[in-house]
């Protein structure tokens, strides 16, 4: 078993380790956190209503601290570290580099995506100031700032939501692009990663929504967020098999790989139980077969967001490995 | 600059510069010459005997660390019988693609094409080592240097023999004449005459990278179903 596990983790064709798959699995955090945050706003009937919303407060700390996050694991797995600089300063020295276009699309989803949770907050964001820093409200012109971003509200939230999208893809194409491991150079994975990055944004929305703001099944909003989640997990469901089925319509290498991926070993063993188990069957199952008091207990909307965490993660582990099991 | 250029030509722009160029339709291999010599190089699988003279050769030369190569030769499990057991060779080196994996992803511009010579060559300055160029050749050709930390590889010795008008260190130390080194896109050079003379494959072509290490393959006819 130990020796299994050795060969599952280090193997020669390996290039990027699990760092690589926790940077992709908080990205696609943040994706979903802000996507299921705008649906929620966008139902929700006033402006005041969302800064106190549970759901909204949870999405706007993990949208940003998400991609911090993400940044961090990134920055610390590069060879060299303290260049790191120069990933932002050359980021279109290649246009077409994917992982150039990511550097672009983060700096400017985190600038938009402060300039929303400043909105949203502002009442709050305004006391805190007026409280600690006096000076500043009068100083750095922030008022002013704030109306200005409140009259593009809504051309703000529409650029945000089509940033969100593009970070949830970007997480698939980031491997999609090496055409080097043929289960990598798969066109669906940016949709795959989307749609799993979207399962795991609102179940951690729900996570910390419902362990540090107090939110139930009665909070508005919750009943949306699962109304999503189920398409969501179906279309995952379904995405995968298409991977499976159009990988076995492909080439040599193509069967191949997805052949040492699910059917033997240390990662087959992650697909079936992690992956399709615990992050797809059985929450679609338990939604399936308990009664709505029961849903609605907190100890079930808990554990049906921590299944879900677990299969996302699951997910990168497996995709990242077993793909890189089989070079092209 | 001249490295984004390149990537320019190569990539996305492309098609629009060489349209209002009046060229669309030319394909990135005639793009790729203008700026000159385009380097390419042939082993000949039938002549090597496997005796590594190449790998010391480039160490040597590169200062390439211990731990890492810039090249292996392969040897095959023995075919036929003792005494009369021979082996296949393959080398295993960075095959100068023109369509190359690796710089293409590459976030920085540290992986390039160099425009004057077609050798795919990496600025360990301004390499970040994200590994994405390691993971994205197709060759598994590339590492990390543990001394500067930037990823590197076989640069036909741009910036060693090269650069002195010499050839490459491995091309010279070869008993057996089993690598040739030259301009393809000089009709004359012993590159292209040989290519013209002898049968020969390139290594995963269908991937599209358009690879500039030539080989003649020493396969005795046979096919394994
Ligand atoms: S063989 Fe690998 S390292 Fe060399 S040019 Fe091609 S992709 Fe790049
Ligand atoms: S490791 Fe260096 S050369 Fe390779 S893709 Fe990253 S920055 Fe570019
Ligand atoms: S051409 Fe130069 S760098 Fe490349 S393998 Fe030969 S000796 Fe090494």
């Amino acid at each position: 078993m130990m020796e299994s596990l050795q060969q599952a983790l280090h193997f020669d064709s390996l290039v990027w380790h699990w760092p690589i798959a926790i940077y992709l699995f908080v990205l696609g955090i943040s994706s979903g956190a802000m996507c299921l945050a705008l649906f929620i706003k966008w139902k929700l009937p006033s402006a005041e209503k969302a800064a106190k919303n549970p759901l909204i407060k949870a999405a706007a700390i993990l949208v940003p601290s998400m991609v911090i996050f993400g940044l961090v694991i990134l920055v610390f797995d590069l060879t060299k570290p303290l260049h790191f600089w120069k990933v932002i300063v050359y980021q279109f020295a290649n246009p077409t580099s994917v992982m150039g276009r990511g550097v672009t699309l983060f700096i400017v989803y985190q600038i938009t995506t402060f300039a929303w949770i400043a909105l949203v907050f502002r009442k709050e964001l305004e006391t805190l100031l007026a409280r600690f820093m006096p000076w500043a409200m009068k100083i750095l012109g922030i008022l002013w700032l704030w109306d200005l971003i409140a009259k593009v509200e809504r051309q703000l939230e529409f650029v945000i939501a089509i940033l969100a999208v593009l970070l949830g893809v970007y997480t698939g194409f980031l491997l999609s692009a090496l055409n080097s491991y043929p289960l990598l150079n798969q066109p669906v994975l940016p949709l795959l990663f989307l749609a799993s990055g979207l399962s795991s944004g609102i179940a951690a929305t729900i996570l910390l929504a419902t362990t540090f703001f107090s939110a139930n099944a009665k909070t508005s909003g919750m009943t949306l967020s699962h109304r999503l989640e189920q398409p969501i997990v179906w279309s995952e469901l379904a995405l995968l098999i298409i991977l499976i089925i159009g990988m076995n319509f492909g080439g040599e290498m193509d069967k191949v790989s997805i052949d040492a991926a699910i059917s033997g070993g240390f990662w087959a063993g992650v697909f079936w139980v992690g992956v399709m188990g615990i992050g797809i069957l059985l929450p679609l199952m338990m939604n399936q077969i308990t009664s709505i008091k029961v849903k609605h207990s907190n100890a079930f909307i808990l554990s049906s967001a921590v299944l879900t965490l677990v299969g996302v993660m699951s997910l990168r582990m497996f995709i990242l490995y077993a793909g890189q099991m089989t070079p092209a | 600059m001249d490295y984004s250029r390149r990537k320019f030509l190569a990539g996305l722009g492309a098609t629009t510069m060489f349209a209002t160029a009046g060229v669309a339709g030319t394909s990135v291999i005639q793009t790729l010459v203008i700026d000159g010599k385009r380097y390419g190089m042939i082993h000949d699988e039938t002549l090597c005997i496997g005796c590594e003279a190449c790998v010391d050769a480039c160490r040597e030369t590169n200062n390439v660390p211990e731990g890492v190569s810039r090249l292996e030769i392969i040897r095959s499990e023995p075919r036929g019988e003792f005494p009369n057991a021979d082996y296949q060779f393959f080398r295993k080196s960075c095959q100068h693609c023109e369509d190359a994996p690796c710089v293409n992803v590459c976030p920085t511009g540290a992986s390039f094409i160099d425009k004057k010579t077609g050798i795919v060559d990496v600025h360990a300055d301004r390499c970040v080592g994200c590994m994405y160029c390691i993971a994205a050749c197709p060759y598994k050709v590339r590492y990390i240097d543990p001394v500067t930390k930037s990823a590197d590889k076989c640069n036909f010795c741009r910036d060693t023999n090269l650069a002195k008008g010499q050839l490459p260190a491995c091309v010279q130390s070869c008993p057996q004449q089993a690598l040739v080194f030259g301009d393809l896109n000089d009709p004359n050079s012993e590159i292209v005459k040989t290519l013209q003379q002898k049968t020969i494959y390139r290594y995963k072509k269908h991937l599209g990278t358009k690879p500039k290490m030539f080989r003649v393959p020493d396969l005795k006819g046979e096919i394994e179903l």
